[in-house]
């Protein structure tokens, strides 16, 4: 054998093997077990856990004020996957950490957690009423919003109460954060949902300062309910107030994003209920302005069913079902009346998003009227027409003879 | 040096190398640039005016171009104002391709730093972008424009994939009053989203090598046509999903855009990261022909063989991306770089021609 052949042989072969050891990727790698998948936050006002309590007992403490309390909901892994077999075992976990810098409170979490956060799956944020109605939702949110590695599709629910206590539920079965998820996608069932509100909707409201809604959540005894919507007011940013079921719903009907769901009518000769159920919605908003006065027609028109009678009435009777229409309309435009007073007097601020068809409809005087909008939507008039048709009653109904 | 037979380029690969050097960090940065400046939706507007300008502005470099054949305009522009104020221009457009690789660097690594490696530093990301681009640049011309082709069509496909995508957040509401407040806001914009055209300007060099001169009007207008096309798109779907309130106060708007939705059910989340693969690979395009033009330049101005200083470029180029300290910093020297390529490749175009023109200089 050739030495000089022989050699150069060798030293191909050196090279050859440290290329293969340099080459072996995944320099920053992170094994997906050692990450703490984060999934859900909530914000409380700042109180301390007892842990935490004990915590500081012992000399854990740093320079801060408890101003308010993060609470992230991370998958605990390797129970995820198999969640009925461990009985009793919770397949997520909840750790508080209270504080005055949101991502000061996340990276404390480093110091407990062999896990540290990884927000990159986040599904909602919940935050207390109380949290809202103090703390301007521009500061509140901009760490969510800045920090890259959360979603921006994340969805962002106010809780009447303690917002932790909605990341917790009795059912093992499946996550809390899941679960608030998968309710928004029931819209085609109920009309007292609202359009999801994700961090990157939320963004252009602060920044814009108009008012507008965030979903409400109310916990009791680990289950929860989406119970109406809070109210922003823009100036603030800050929280004013509840609607309730109906007033989310007729908010809906007004701006016709709704995609199913019942409307219960009392008969007003019998006094019995009727169900109407919505098979499709359609708005029209129409703004006007003349000198210094407001004004917006809106148009709702609603295709749907003869849901469920407790009266009477014979569907296959057009006079009937044009009684049951009318009561509908007669519902809706009550509840309509009911909203617009509360939100145009009481909370004076404009969260159905009127401010839209001024600003395309009248783009320059919306320039200058912009900034005192809740004000003037406030003091605009307010015209709607409700149609309601009945196309159907499903497979029976009551025939009396 | 002379250009060889291999060395020259088809009309098609010419529209190729104009449209990858266009499309770069624009993708991700313009619907903000615009938005801050025109505050209306109408920014798609101002993105077409803009185009059609470069588009403008692309002919004239041309018809340039033309009246030399064979010759690059670091060749002619001694020929057109004589020798010393040519070599200073020649100096200066070779700066200005320093910067813009160095540009493209920082901005690939910031990025780079923000979204996909956390802990990687700098420097390393820039020395390995570099060395690949020199394996490449070091075969030519004829290398590069067939690494482009190779590029394009991903581009095309993967961004039509989230252009779809992102219509589920889509609300045409946004979008609207179209010209609400006139025309004004719209111009305002114009000089921010001319300026992401910016590219064009490579004709003054492959004019010189391409097959069938004559068919470089078609290639420059098709060349920046697909840009505009990416570019509208781009601005659409941000404005029509995060509205233009939203948009004006996120660095990286278009990447925001495609986090804000979710299609569970699918295999993957995160698509952003189908983004950012597309868009890094731009602005490779955009790196390793703006480091081949400026050592074409130095080579050319000296008449020596161009590899020598392709890698006396490299520390430069690294240098000079590393001098930014922070990302407005960068966000403002890409400004500036802007702003010198409006005067270096609009307006002295059309002084040269005209002195060429006056004084009747030919080959």
């Amino acid at each position: 054998m050739n030495p000089q052949w022989l050699k150069s042989r060798t030293l191909w072969i050196c090279g050859m093997l440290t290329i293969l050891i340099l080459l072996t990727g995944c320099w920053s790698r992170r094994e997906i077990e050692d990450l703490g998948i984060t999934i859900g936050a909530a914000v409380d006002i700042g109180k301390e856990t007892p842990v935490e309590q004990e915590f500081e007992e012992q000399g854990g403490d740093y320079s801060k004020q408890n101003a308010l309390t993060l609470t992230y909901q991370m998958v605990q892994p390797g129970q995820s996957s198999t969640s009925d077999k461990g009985g009793g075992e919770k397949n997520y976990r909840n750790i508080s950490v209270t504080g005055d810098s949101l991502y000061e409170d996340t990276r404390e979490i480093a110091l407990m957690q062999a896990r540290p956060i990884f927000g990159q799956h986040y599904k909602v944020i919940v935050i207390s009423d109380k949290v809202a109605r103090k703390f301007n939702m521009r500061l509140l949110f901009d760490f969510f919003i800045r920090e890259q590695e959360f979603r921006p599709s994340c969805l962002v629910l106010i809780c009447k109460g303690e917002a932790r206590s909605a990341l917790d539920q009795k059912d093992k079965s499946e996550f809390p954060s899941m679960r608030l998820l998968s309710i928004t996608n029931n819209r085609y069932r109920s009309t007292r949902i609202l359009k999801p509100m994700s961090l990157s909707k939320l963004l252009p409201e602060i920044n814009s300062s108009s008012s507008f809604l965030l979903q409400n959540v109310i916990t009791a005894e680990g289950e929860v309910k989406f119970a109406g919507a809070a109210v922003i007011y823009g100036k603030t940013g800050k929280l004013i107030g509840f609607l309730n079921e109906e007033d989310l719903e007729s908010i809906n009907w007004m701006t016709a994003k709704v995609k199913g769901g019942v409307l219960k009518s009392y008969d007003s000769h019998t006094g019995q209920p009727i169900l109407y159920e919505i098979t499709s919605m359609k708005s029209k908003i129409r703004p006007h302005i003349e000198g210094n006065r407001i004004s917006f027609d809106v148009e709702i028109e609603s295709d749907g069913r003869l849901g469920e009678q407790w009266e009477n009435g014979n569907g296959f009777d057009n006079r009937f079902i044009r009684r049951v229409e009318e009561e509908t309309v007669k519902q809706v435009r009550k509840r309509i009346d009911k909203m617009l007073h509360r939100i145009q007097k009481e909370y004076r601020a404009d969260v159905i998003g009127l401010d839209q068809y001024v600003r395309i409809y009248y783009p320059r005087t919306w320039e200058k009227i912009k900034k005192d909008w809740d004000d003037k939507f406030a003091n605009a008039s307010i015209r709607y027409r409700v149609k309601v048709k009945i196309k159907e009653f499903g497979t029976t109904s009551i025939k009396v003879h | 040096m002379r250009m060889s037979e291999q060395e020259s380029i088809t009309t098609h690969q010419a529209v190729v190398i104009v449209a990858n050097y266009i499309l770069g960090v624009g993708i991700l940065t313009l619907p903000r640039s615009a938005a801050e400046q025109v505050k209306t939706p109408d920014i798609w507007l101002s993105i077409i005016i803009g185009g059609l300008i470069a588009m403008l502005a692309g002919l004239i470099i041309v018809k340039l171009s033309q009246k030399f054949p064979g010759m690059t305009f670091y060749d002619y522009s001694q020929q057109i104002v004589g020798k010393w104020i040519g070599c200073i221009l020649n100096l200066i457009v070779i700066g200005y391709f320093i910067s813009m690789a160095s540009v493209m660097l920082r901005a690939m690594a910031e990025v780079n730093t923000l979204f996909l490696l956390e802990e990687t530093p700098r420097w390393a990301m820039i020395i390995a972008f570099m060395w690949v681009g020199i394996y490449l640049v070091v075969g030519g011309l004829s290398a590069i424009t067939r690494m482009f082709e190779i590029i394009f069509p991903i581009t095309v496909i993967i961004f039509v994939l989230i252009a779809v995508m992102s219509l589920k957040i889509f609300d045409i509401n946004n979008l609207r009053p179209v010209l609400g407040l006139g025309i004004a806001p719209v111009l305002n914009g114009v000089k921010t989203t001319a300026l992401s055209f910016s590219g064009f300007e490579i004709m003054l060099l492959i004019v010189a090598s391409m097959q069938n001169p004559k068919t470089a009007q078609k290639a420059v207008l098709i060349g920046i046509g697909i840009p505009l096309l990416f570019y509208v798109t781009t601005a659409l779907m941000v404005i029509g999903a995060l509205t233009i309130e939203g948009v004006t106060s996120l660095t990286w708007p278009t990447i925001t855009l495609i986090k804000s939705f979710e299609f569970p059910g699918i295999l993957f989340e995160r698509y952003e990261s189908l983004l950012l693969v597309i868009w890094m690979m731009q602005i490779f395009t955009t790196f390793v022909i703006t480091h081949y033009s400026a050592a074409m330049g130095m080579a050319r101005s000296m008449r020596k063989d161009i590899r020598p200083f392709l890698y006396v470029l490299m520390p430069v180029i690294y240098i000079v991306a590393m001098l930014p300290k922070n990302i407005n910093d960068l966000f403002h020297f890409s400004d500036s770089i802007g702003k010198l390529a409006f005067v270096m490749f609009v307006i002295l175009p059309i002084v040269l021609l005209g002195i060429a023109k006056l004084r009747g200089v030919q080959t």
